[in-house]
């Protein structure tokens, strides 16, 4: 084999190299972006399970200030495991009409809103819709990061390869995109 | 404070006194040093480099003569200026009773500036906040050595808070000495902080350097705040809970009033405020009226009551 020959074979192989380790290296990377973005799914699981513990419990304290209203404020919620961005915002919307109801029996029951527990309840889902935005503004942060990578050449190539496709972000109503206010 | 001001009155005619008595001193002191240093470089001119004309006048054309102008007028300048530069320097130290006069000002009027806008206040001005808590608070250098005086601290709308003045140094080498540099000079407060959470979250204002930060670097949805600060943390999700878009707006607001750079950090359900502002608060000048003195005070102090009111701490809906 000639000096030349030999020369060519080692710069291929250089070449073939690098195009493998920076194959893995994006390939790893998106990777790690996708695992960000199950996180931040799960976040949101977990923040909107709490509001929707606290919305019950609520809606037990309000039972006890309005029996003969009760079944205005009941909706069915149905949370389970593995529901897509638009179930969660569906039944994220749900519990914003819910909570709504809750505030307007509320004003119309002074004792219901004076009483500690509803305060307490109160100040819990105030919380707790702090944490739904932001475990919101974290999954779309890592889905933009996502999104960004898989148009953008040359990533956009092993994105394809790896059948990687632009993810869904999960909107908030534009009430919900301001800081959590609540009258207590 | 009747007392105190009758106090500053007979410092102050007391350090006139003493002044005039210095003055007169130093003046003759100055024209003796003066003529000594004249006739000493005449003579080794004389002696030495053969001038013998140095002391005589001949004439306006001497005025431009550049040995004569630098023995006769330079001279005294220079002396004049190097011992003013010294007197004016030290002049509240020099004024007799200053210590006594700065300690007594301290309890009486800082204490009081304190009390009327605050509760249950603690001032203790020979003692500072613990190193410990200031380091813990991952926004200042530590350097190698540590000050902190004028620790107060309070309660402002129910919302709990202490700080006091803090100065952190390091050794550099230079040719054949050595010098401190100051790494920090200016207050740190620590206030309760109305969010629960665990975890560590640091705000610094861009282009300061510390040495202990969390390693994941975040940019927020803000441009303009990723503009101002740099957002370091151990947990994102707490990032976004703490830095909702009106609390970084807020944050923002904060930087533009401040004198000085501000960095905060969200530890242990605190915030913790570092203000670099090459300061001193709480630092009387006897020379001044005391009401003078007291709006000083205030608008130094202002900085903790607008924190609070800015950040809303005292909205206890997350409690």
């Amino acid at each position: 084999m000639s000096t030349s020959t030999i020369i060519i074979l080692i710069v291929v192989a250089v070449v073939i190299v690098i195009i493998l380790g920076w194959f893995i290296g994006t390939s790893n990377k998106l990777n790690r972006a996708v695992v960000k973005i199950d996180e931040a799914d799960s976040d949101i699981d977990v923040a909107l399970t709490k509001r929707y513990d606290a919305l019950t419990k609520m809606v037990d304290v309000v039972k006890g200030y309005a029996k003969h209203e009760k079944e205005t404020i009941f909706e069915v919620i149905n949370l389970r495991k593995g529901m897509s961005v638009q179930e969660k915002q569906d039944a994220s919307k749900k519990m914003d009409a819910m909570q709504g109801q809750i505030n307007v029996l509320a004003e119309a029951y002074p004792e219901l809103k004076s009483s500690e527990n509803y305060n307490t309840l109160q100040k819990t889902i105030v919380d707790v819709e702090e944490h739904i935005q932001a475990s919101r503004r974290m999954f779309n942060a890592n889905v933009s990061m996502l999104n960004q990578m898989i148009v953008s050449f040359p990533t956009s190539i092993v994105a394809g390869m790896k059948g990687l496709s632009k993810k869904e972000f999960f909107e908030a109503d534009d009430i919900k995109k301001e800081d959590v206010k609540i009258d207590l | 404070m009747k007392e105190l001001e009758e106090l500053r009155q007979v410092m102050i005619k007391t350090h006139f006194k003493t002044r005039k008595k210095e003055m007169i001193i130093v003046t003759i002191t100055l024209i003796i040093l003066s003529i000594l240093y004249s006739l000493g470089l005449g003579y080794y001119l004389w002696k030495y480099e053969h001038i013998t004309n140095l002391f005589e006048f001949n004439g306006i054309g001497d005025l431009f003569d550049v040995t004569k102008i630098y023995i006769h007028t330079l001279t005294p300048i220079v002396f004049s200026a190097i011992l003013l530069f010294f007197l004016y320097r030290d002049r509240h130290y020099r004024v007799k009773d200053y210590y006594q006069y700065r300690k007594q000002y301290k309890e009486l009027i800082y204490k009081k500036v304190l009390s009327d806008i605050f509760q249950e206040v603690e001032l203790f001005p020979r003692q500072g906040l613990p190193r410990s808590k200031v380091k813990n608070s991952m926004i200042v250098e530590m350097g190698e050595s540590f000050y902190s005086t004028d620790y107060h601290k309070g309660i402002y709308k129910g919302v709990s808070f202490e700080g006091s003045d803090v100065t952190t140094q390091h050794e550099v080498d230079l040719e054949h000495t050595s010098a401190y540099v100051n790494d920090f000079f200016g207050q740190v407060y620590i206030f309760e902080f109305n969010k629960r959470f665990s975890g560590t979250l640091i705000v610094t204002e861009n282009n300061i350097l510390y040495n202990k930060k969390p390693k994941d670097y975040l940019e927020m949805e803000d441009q303009e705040f990723n503009r101002s600060f740099t957002v370091s943390t151990n947990d994102k999700h707490l990032a976004y809970y703490i830095l909702t878009p009106t609390f970084m707006n807020k944050l923002k607001a904060i930087k533009k009033e401040v004198e000085g750079k501000i960095s905060f950090s969200f530890i242990d359900n605190k915030l913790n405020i570092a203000i670099y502002n090459n300061k001193d608060i709480f630092e009387c000048d006897p020379f001044n009226d005391i009401d003078e003195e007291i709006a000083k005070t205030s608008k130094e102090i202002s900085v903790i009551t607008q924190i609070i009111d800015t950040l809303d701490l005292d909205n206890d809906i997350f409690k």
